[in-house]
């Protein structure tokens, strides 16, 4: 017994005999340059009157140098009262070149993905999903706006949110935004008229 | 020069301390012609039979002692006397009954080790020490455990890993030390900054972690620790052996392995999803004993993969208030070892190599180390580009070199280590910003001296100069920035210990530590997640600096033991996340914004504990913590400070009886009381309620094949309360654990017993 446990133990110890078997290969001085990583810098609504499709406009959130740093650049949406809307989401990272469309990723992934779209303050307008995921839960890539009588008051606010919910996201209803991680949340100052 | 039936000369002798002259008890007296060994007895005598006439060599070893080797020629007639040499480092053991010279001598300390270690094995080490009074633990859910000392954690405490600093990522709270507690088997935790001998910043205190002296003793010896927790269907191995070699004297070898499995934890009403782990660790050692000097070699390896409860890693902080605002987390599972994202994966090693020179009470040591520590965090979502590998989101790697050489010297009634240490890091990350890369050098000179002025009182004072200068590299709006600091500053030490008389002992100790700020105080920048903070570094923050008082009042009856501390600290220069305002708007909404700064600030607490041996059976035991922390530049309370906790637990030891010895049963009833003395702001919740939980214990020595197995039985959180920690990040969230049901054996396997 004796003889047999020390004959394993050196059997073993030859194994690891390595004294630096993890190493560091990159350079202190030349750290990685954040705009590198994946990042998401733009919000664009792509924002187009049902009836009248040419007259297409957008309206944007920009941070292209990410959190912090310089302050966003925030676009006001700017719609006509009683006219319908249709409208596309588009998330972008600008930074890189050609600029990375992250949105066909979320379609892709639409079974644990949904926008939310909310009003802040007390105005008309009313947002309806136009896409659905294989359960036929919204997903909000595409949404559909429709504005009754408009307002002069400029502090009004649209804010579109995006929900990740792996394995929350519900399989019947209209969604939960209560549920998972924000992957973005942004206000648009909103003017109808 | 053989043992044989036909011949008939003994060889008597006796084994003495050089410096007391006082027989050793169990010295192994080992004849290399016969290949054979005896031990001494209680008088030190050893006594050899039927050998024949001719020349001996023998080799006499005795834990904490040097080798000796000498030589006899049969037949002879006198008796041998032999006399061996205390190692330095540990003669105060012996003949003073305690301290150790590698330790301040003055100062509040307690040691964990023996039973009372082995009825904690198989948590992490954070865990482990919260039964030590005046400690508790910072957590991040039922996996991470942070050690807080006096209120104080992070790189606030240090902690030595083998002699070593442990050079890990302390750059948040759910950050643990990325030891394996296995390692030690002698854990102790010395409260305050008295330890300059290991840094300057040991702010709240010193972890130390200690191996057994490697035995080189010739034969083999081995341990098995095995636990199982009922909770989350943990289980841990862990398994350690050694060797000493019989053809070369001295020389001694060891394997250490430790495994640790556990799955989802379950609160008293829900599981936690995705709270599973997996560790693997090992060490290797082998020492080279001669009777003036010594090389030792030690490696080790640290690597664990923690998941992260689903329910806490939030996008921003309406999550966080969705979050706080369900009383059940929407994300609940059932049991599974599965760890998925967001999670950590975190490997350490750590290579260290000492050569040691004994001359009269002196010794020469020589120390270098290498660590390097490999952090990476998971978000819970993967790159959105499917090209993309599925990488961590930040990944961080250290490289730690670090050289000392120090001389511990007894001079007259002096008595003191003096040395100077070294220290090159080098930082570098990957992923989203965080905190920057950076090279850091780090010297540190010092020197402390004890000195007995009485029979009754001693002093202990301590010098150290430290200066630290590190350059920065990170990107700013795509320009490169390398900005560069150095920080310098002095720290004082002094303790006094007087025996007031036979039944109290006080130690007062006053002393200065000096911190510069961490790589994360200057530069952070971005999103702290879970905490759902974004953390902005200041460049121009200064060293923190600190005063601290303690007076330690040990008293011992007939029956009763135990001791009163308390501590106060001032900050002259204290660093700190404070709310800015606005919140930082990004796309993924606006964020409370912290900035580190520098405050003045006071901390003052203590801890009681107290011992009852009521009769001969029964143990009562009483332990006591206070801390409170004040930030006196703006007038308000410091976050995440210990809450009052008060212990209470009888112990039954029956007679030991047949196979079984020191059989016990215990019950613990564990008090922390409501947090009340919080900051105004930058809480998201108010502090939980007081809580109560009651944990009890069985266990015994049990002899099996000559072998002390002690097999224990711990009941946690038996009534299954439930619960929230103030010091638990994951309050936010979600209850903490329910009833854990802990089975742990130690399986000693010593063939060097006869």
């Amino acid at each position: 017994m004796k003889n047999l446990l020390l004959k394993s133990f050196l059997f073993i110890l030859i194994i690891p005999v390595c004294v630096a078997c993890m190493h560091d290969d990159d350079d202190p001085a030349k750290p990685v340059n954040p705009n590198e990583n994946e990042l998401v810098t733009t919000v664009k609504l792509i924002i187009a009157p049902t009836a009248n499709p040419a007259a297409e406009m957008y309206a944007s959130y920009r941070d292209l140098d990410g959190d912090g740093g310089s302050a966003p650049v925030i676009d006001t949406i700017r719609l006509d009262a009683n006219t319908e809307y249709t409208v596309q989401v588009f998330i972008l990272d600008e930074t890189k070149n050609p600029v990375d469309t992250t949105s066909k990723e979320i379609e892709e992934e639409k079974n644990e993905h949904q926008f939310f779209y909310s009003k802040i303050g007390t105005y008309n307008l009313t947002t309806t999903y136009l896409d659905f995921d294989d359960h036929n839960v919204p997903v909000g890539l595409n949404i559909k706006l429709n504005t009754t009588t408009g307002f002069t008051e400029k502090t009004y606010k649209f804010k579109v949110a995006l929900k990740h919910q792996p394995g929350l996201k519900p399989t019947t209803g209209s969604g939960d935004e209560s549920l998972g991680e924000t992957d973005l949340e942004v206000y648009f100052p909103i003017l109808i008229q | 020069m053989l043992q044989s039936v036909d011949c008939t000369n003994k060889l008597k002798g006796i084994v003495l301390y050089t410096d007391s002259k006082v027989p050793v008890d169990g010295a192994m007296v080992f004849v290399e012609e016969i290949n054979n060994y005896v031990l001494t007895n209680a008088q030190g005598e050893f006594e050899l039979d039927s050998l024949c006439a001719g020349p001996y060599s023998l080799h006499i070893d005795m834990f904490l002692c040097v080798h000796k080797d000498t030589a006899v020629n049969l037949p002879t007639t006198s008796i041998l006397t032999i006399e061996i040499v205390q190692r330095i480092d540990n003669d105060a053991i012996l003949i003073e009954g305690h301290n150790i010279n590698n330790q301040p001598e003055i100062g509040s300390r307690e040691t964990l080790e023996k039973e009372e270690l082995a009825r904690l094995r198989g948590t992490s080490l954070g865990e482990s020490l919260k039964s030590i009074p005046g400690v508790s633990a910072l957590q991040t859910g039922p996996t991470i455990f942070k050690p807080v000392i006096q209120g104080m954690y992070g790189t606030r405490v240090l902690i030595l890993n083998n002699g070593i600093r442990q050079e890990g990522q302390q750059w948040g709270n759910e950050h643990a030390p990325e030891v394996d507690p296995f390692i030690a088997n002698k854990i102790t935790v010395i409260k305050g900054a008295q330890s300059i001998r290991y840094g300057s910043d040991a702010i709240g205190g010193v972890v130390l972690l200690e191996p057994e002296a490697l035995n080189t003793f010739r034969g083999t010896k081995a341990q098995i620790n095995l636990g199982a927790f009922s909770n989350n269907r943990a289980g841990v191995v862990s398994g350690i052996i050694e060797h000493g070699f019989a053809k070369i004297p001295g020389l001694a070898i060891r394997l250490q392995g430790t495994l640790r499995k556990g799955g989802n934890t379950k609160t008293p009403d829900y599981w936690l999803k995705n709270t599973g782990f997996q560790e693997a660790n090992f060490s290797w050692a082998a020492a080279y004993q001669r009777n003036r000097w010594g090389i030792e070699t030690f490696y080790s390896q640290f690597n664990t993969e923690l998941g992260i409860f689903a329910g806490s890693h939030i996008g921003n902080v309406n999550d966080l208030i969705n979050a706080i605002n369900s009383n059940q987390p929407a994300v609940t599972s059932g049991f599974s070892y599965a760890i998925e994202r967001p999670k950590q994966i975190v490997n350490h090693e750590l290579w260290k190599n000492k050569v040691y020179y004994t001359f009269g009470h002196n010794r020469w040591v020589i120390e270098y180390a290498r660590q390097y520590n490999k952090r990476q965090e998971y978000d819970s979502h993967k790159a959105y580009n499917p090209h993309l590998p599925d990488e961590p989101q930040l990944q961080f790697e250290l490289t730690t070199h670090s050289i000392q050489s120090y001389v511990e010297h007894t001079v007259g009634k002096l008595r003191g280590v003096a040395g100077v240490m070294y220290i090159n890091q080098a930082n570098t990350y990957e992923g989203r910003y965080f905190i920057p890369n950076f090279k850091s050098n780090a010297i540190g000179v010092y020197i402390t001296e004890s000195y007995r002025l009485s029979l009754k009182t001693k002093i202990e004072a301590g010098l150290r100069y430290d200066y630290k200068a590190t350059q920065s590299y990170y990107y700013e709006n795509n320009v490169l920035q390398s900005p560069y600091r150095s920080f310098q500053s002095p720290t004082v030490s002094l303790g006094m210990t007087n025996d007031l008389n036979k039944h109290f002992n006080l130690q007062s100790t006053l002393g200065t530590a000096f911190r510069p700020p961490n790589a994360n105080e200057l530069y952070s920048n971005g999103v702290h997640h879970g905490a759902a903070a974004y953390e902005i570094g200041n460049p121009n923050l200064k060293s923190e600096h600190s005063t601290n008082l303690s007076l330690t009042l040990n008293y011992f009856f007939k029956k009763c033991f135990g001791y009163v501390h308390a501590y106060g600290y001032y900050f002259s220069n204290y660093i700190y996340l404070k709310p800015v305002f606005p919140p930082t708007l990004t796309v993924r909404g606006a964020f409370p914004t912290f900035e580190y700064t520098e405050v003045k600030a006071t901390y003052g607490g203590f801890d009681i504990a107290f011992n009852d041996s009521i009769t001969k059976h029964i143990i009562y035991a009483t332990r006591l913590s206070l801390v409170s922390a004040y930030d006196r530049t703006q007038n308000d309370w410091l976050i995440y400070i210990p809450p009052t906790k008060w212990q209470n637990g009888i112990k039954y030891v029956f007679a030991s009886k047949g196979r079984f010895a020191k059989p016990f049963v215990s019950v613990d009833g564990i008090w922390v009381a409501h947090k009340s003395n919080t900051p105004q702001t930058g809480d998201y919740k108010a502090p939980p309620p007081a809580y109560f939980l009651l944990q009890a214990e069985i266990g015994t020595y049990l002899t099996v094949a000559k072998q002390d197995v002690l097999i224990t039985l711990t009941g946690q959180n038996l009534l299954n309360t439930r619960y929230r920690d103030y010091l638990d990040r994951f309050r936010y969230y979600a209850d903490a654990s329910g009833t854990n049901i802990i089975l742990r054996l130690q399986i000693p396997l010593d063939f060097t017993k006869h």
